[in-house]
């Protein structure tokens, strides 16, 4: 306890004694995690966008003209079950004119007389979270004896699998890099300040300091340096999404950007505590060599 | 309390440190480890304390093998180890008082007993009244024996000083090594390298002399030379 209260007085004299020291890892600390920031809220719109059109991937199965009430809710049921589905209604032919009718708007005229022997058939629309979900719902009515057709994008579903998939791994690995390039930033950052005390590391080793004790310091400072800068680069982020989200929400309104609110509900915590993990992982580094003699 | 069997220290293929050195000193003795530069002198403080590792033998202190210590363990063996430099290694922006208590505190002491030893430390080496200079503040044997009272503020069993006259004139030189002979005289062993002939033979103790990493002569009251042999080098004519 002691020491522990020995370890945050020298974080604070730490930083105070080293003000350009500490401003200068501050702002790298900002500027990367700015960069992280802006990096993750272009993701999770992307994420968002890709799900969003994943969504729009409809599953339309066709049923016989004489199936049986029973047999369709039992259809119904089945796909609903599925995992990856987002809802599945009947539509029956009648309903389907209706739309067409409705489609058809000034032309529905047009639709005059077939009302009487309605060439339509009733069907089931299946809506999925995402596309690769597709292939569990086919599988699951191809063979039922209800079924007479299925009608999907097939190509449009396969290529938006394979679409998806890479921009998540691309996503992931430049999420990856960029993380490690602000360790590596922060990592210098910290060095310059264990340079700059290291006739104390030397000492403290000297009397007999365990190394938990010389590394708890420098620690504790490059968290709290990284979070400071975390916190301003969420900050700006946070303001410069608001400006972007109601730009959006005004002059491109079909786009499908994340509310601001809730993107800053997880990202803040997210830069910070990555902020945090990165300047102690950073500070550990950057004491190696001095605790190596 | 302090043994040395058959070490030799080598860095890289070219450079030998120390060959097949052996060497035993008894708890509070006081020992000067005499030669040129190059001689090893520093090398066996530094295996002493643990800061290199022999490339071959083994170092005992207090009675545990250095050599094959754990990291882990080596704070607690230099607890017991106290360390003087020639650079005396004080902290500019901390006051006297803070320099001395900083070997307490981050080893976890207690705030009173922290003022207690401090106090005492300081008394010992003659320096209780400067106690809030800071060391820029301080002459050249002032910041001597702060660095001194640093090392005894542990009350430790072994005192290592390496060159500690060497930025000192000869009065001041003089009146820092009488301290450490009167820390030996409390029991604490003490071990001094030094090149600095005149204040060797003032004291006539143990002598350990070496030369390129060899141990050259080993006696008590001969000075700074020891006992000269056919073939040896002598004092300058």
């Amino acid at each position: 306890m002691r020491l522990l209260g020995y370890c945050l007085r020298e974080t604070w004299l730490g930083i105070r004694r080293n003000p350009f020291l500490s401003l200068a890892t501050v702002l790298t600390a900002a500027i990367a995690m700015l960069v992280l920031s802006v990096f993750l809220l272009g993701a999770a719109n992307l994420a968002n966008m890709i799900e969003f059109v994943e969504r729009q991937v409809q599953v339309s199965i066709y049923l016989k003209d004489d199936v049986q009430l029973g047999d369709r809710n039992a259809i119904l049921s089945r796909l609903r079950d599925l995992e990856g589905v987002d809802e599945a209604v009947f539509v029956s032919k009648e309903e389907a004119l209706e739309r067409l009718r409705v489609a058809f708007g000034d032309n529905a005229s047009l639709l005059e007389g077939i009302e009487e022997f309605n060439p339509l058939r009733d069907s089931i629309e299946v809506r999925v979270l995402e596309a690769a979900a597709v292939d569990a719902v086919v599988a699951a009515v191809k063979d039922n004896p209800s079924t007479d057709d299925i009608s999907y994008g097939r190509e449009l579903v396969a290529r938006l699998i394979v679409v998806t998939r890479s921009l998540r791994l691309a996503v992931l690995g430049l999420a990856g890099l960029l993380g490690l390039a602000t360790l590596v930033l922060i990592q210098n950052s910290v060095r310059l300040s264990v340079f700059a005390r290291r006739e104390e590391v030397l000492i403290m080793r000297l009397v007999g300091a365990t190394d938990g004790v010389i590394r708890l310091p420098f620690v504790f400072e490059g968290i709290v340096l990284s979070c400071v800068g975390a916190a301003l680069a969420a900050a700006a982020a946070g303001a410069g999404y608001v400006y972007v989200w109601r730009f959006v929400g005004y002059n491109l309104a079909f786009l499908p950007i994340l509310p601001a609110a809730s993107v800053m509900q997880w990202l803040v915590p997210a830069v910070v505590v990555a902020a945090a993990l990165i300047g102690a992982i950073g500070s550990l580094l950057a004491l190696r060599r001095w605790l190596r003699e | 309390m302090i043994e040395l069997h058959s070490v030799h220290k080598a860095y890289g293929k070219r450079i030998k440190a120390l060959s097949d050195v052996s060497l035993n000193i008894a708890k509070g003795e006081f020992v000067f480890l005499v030669g040129p530069s190059g001689a090893g002198k520093s090398t066996i403080l530094r295996l002493v304390y643990a800061a290199e590792q022999p490339s071959e033998g083994h170092v005992v202190v207090d009675g545990r093998r250095v050599d094959t210590l754990r990291v882990a363990s080596i704070p607690y063996l230099r607890r017991n180890l106290g360390v003087v430099f020639q650079d005396f290694k004080l902290l500019p922006r901390k006051t006297l008082w803070e320099n001395v208590a900083f070997a307490l505190e981050v080893t976890g002491a207690r705030p009173g007993e922290m003022r207690r030893r401090v106090g005492a430390v300081l008394e010992l080496v003659g320096l209780r009244g400067r106690a809030r200079a800071y060391p820029q503040e301080m002459s050249g044997g002032e910041q001597q024996r702060a660095c001194l009272a640093r090392a005894m503020v542990n009350s430790p069993k072994i005192l290592l000083a390496d060159e500690p006259t060497g930025n000192l004139d000869p009065a001041t030189g003089t009146g820092l090594m009488q301290a450490l002979w009167d820390i030996s005289l409390m029991g604490t062993t003490v071990v001094v390298a030094t090149h600095a002939h005149s204040i060797v033979d003032t004291f006539r103790c143990r002598v350990v002399r070496l030369d390129r990493g060899h141990l050259i002569s080993d006696s008590v009251g001969a000075g700074y030379w020891g006992p000269l042999e056919p073939g040896q080098d002598g004092p300058p004519v």
